[in-house]
């Protein structure tokens, strides 16, 4: 685990670390400054965590099985009404019993 | 102007604090996912709690994992982290007008540890309250933070022992969770409409060049949607009078 450090890792980290810091302080000392933004520049920026989120989750319900469909099926149910904690819970139960069955 | 002296910093950051609480129990596990996912996707300890110490951004951290896993290129992965978290931007931009006026570096420490619920706590604690301190900010932020710290390492712990992820579900874990996140989002403006459609472009794309492009590619297509079905707001469209 504490083995010889990978250095191109720790570049991927501290990129990513100062492009998120970027992000973090360009609201309030840059996009701040330019006010009104154009609607449409708004909705597009709103429209970010929907559009890139779900890209996360087409590629396991492509490469997934029938389990894997029941599980987000189940989780999506909950989700609607329950506590988010729950949903996750309740569709990696559904998962492992499916995996358990060997369906 | 108020006669009255604000209440101490001190105070201030004690209710931050406490009303941090019920936020700790969804902090957490994500934290775990992050961590574990780490040690899962090639990453050492050092390198996993780096990461959590310098983003605290989990799901900007999931995808980096997610891509450093498929040996994407370097521009790839800060591409992505930077699309991930550019409702940061809009973040930082809609808490650092409540938070004026502070000296920069006050304001850079708040922005640092600013993300989603520190966000949204923030903004109702402004409607209730008529500001925001930074105090209340940091008291509620340093909390969600070493939180998070802890669940990572945790997280980091339990992802050496994991010898087959599928058999606990760690392979599902994290597009339940996104799906979830994106579930929160239902009741925004067009979000079924930008949902669907980014996920019919990533699936077109996933399918024809594969992964990472699907990412980009469904984003930016969920975005332009939302731009089209954009409508001027009522402050938009009073300008255009003038």
């Amino acid at each position: 685990m504490f083995e010889q450090l990978d250095w191109y890792l720790m570049l991927v980290v501290l990129v990513g670390s100062a492009v998120t810091l970027v992000n973090r302080l360009a609201g309030h000392y840059i996009l701040a400054r330019f006010e009104p933004i154009p609607y449409r520049v708004e909705a597009a920026l709103e429209a970010v965590p929907v559009a890139v989120m779900t890209t996360l989750v087409v590629p396991a319900a492509i490469n997934g099985a029938f389990p894997e469909w029941v599980a987000l099926a189940v989780a999506f149910v909950l989700g609607l009404r329950l506590h988010f904690l729950i949903a996750v819970l309740g569709g990696i139960t559904v998962l492992l019993l499916m995996r358990q069955a060997g369906l | 102007m108020s006669i009255a002296p604000a209440p101490s910093e001190r105070a201030e950051f004690m209710e931050g604090v406490r009303d941090s609480a019920p936020f700790v129990l969804s902090v957490f596990p994500f934290g775990l996912v992050v961590g574990a996912l780490a040690i899962k996707s090639g990453g050492g300890a050092v390198e996993a709690m780096l990461q959590s110490v310098l983003f605290f951004a989990g799901a900007s951290q999931i995808v980096m994992w997610e891509l450093y896993g498929l040996s994407s290129p370097l521009w790839v992965i800060a591409l992505a982290v930077f699309a991930v978290n550019f409702r940061l931007v809009l973040y930082s931009a809609a808490i650092g007008r409540k938070l004026e006026p502070l000296p920069k570096r006050k304001m850079v420490g708040a922005l640092f540890l600013l993300q989603d619920l520190s966000l949204a706590v923030g903004l109702r604690r402004a409607d209730e309250v008529g500001r925001l301190s930074w105090g209340y900010h940091m008291g509620l932020a340093s909390v969600l933070y070493v939180v998070w710290l802890a669940a990572t390492a945790v997280g980091i712990g339990f992802g050496s022992l994991i010898t087959d992820p599928k058999a606990i579900g760690l392979d599902m874990l994290v597009p339940i969770y996104f799906m979830l996140l994106v579930m929160n989002f239902r009741t925004k403006p067009n979000a079924a409409a930008i949902c669907g459609t980014s996920a019919v472009m990533c699936a077109l794309v996933y399918y024809a060049l594969g992964s990472p492009y699907h990412i980009a590619a469904g984003g930016i297509a969920g975005m332009a949607l939302a731009a089209m079905l954009a409508k001027p707001t009522v402050s938009d469209a009073e300008a255009a009078d003038v």
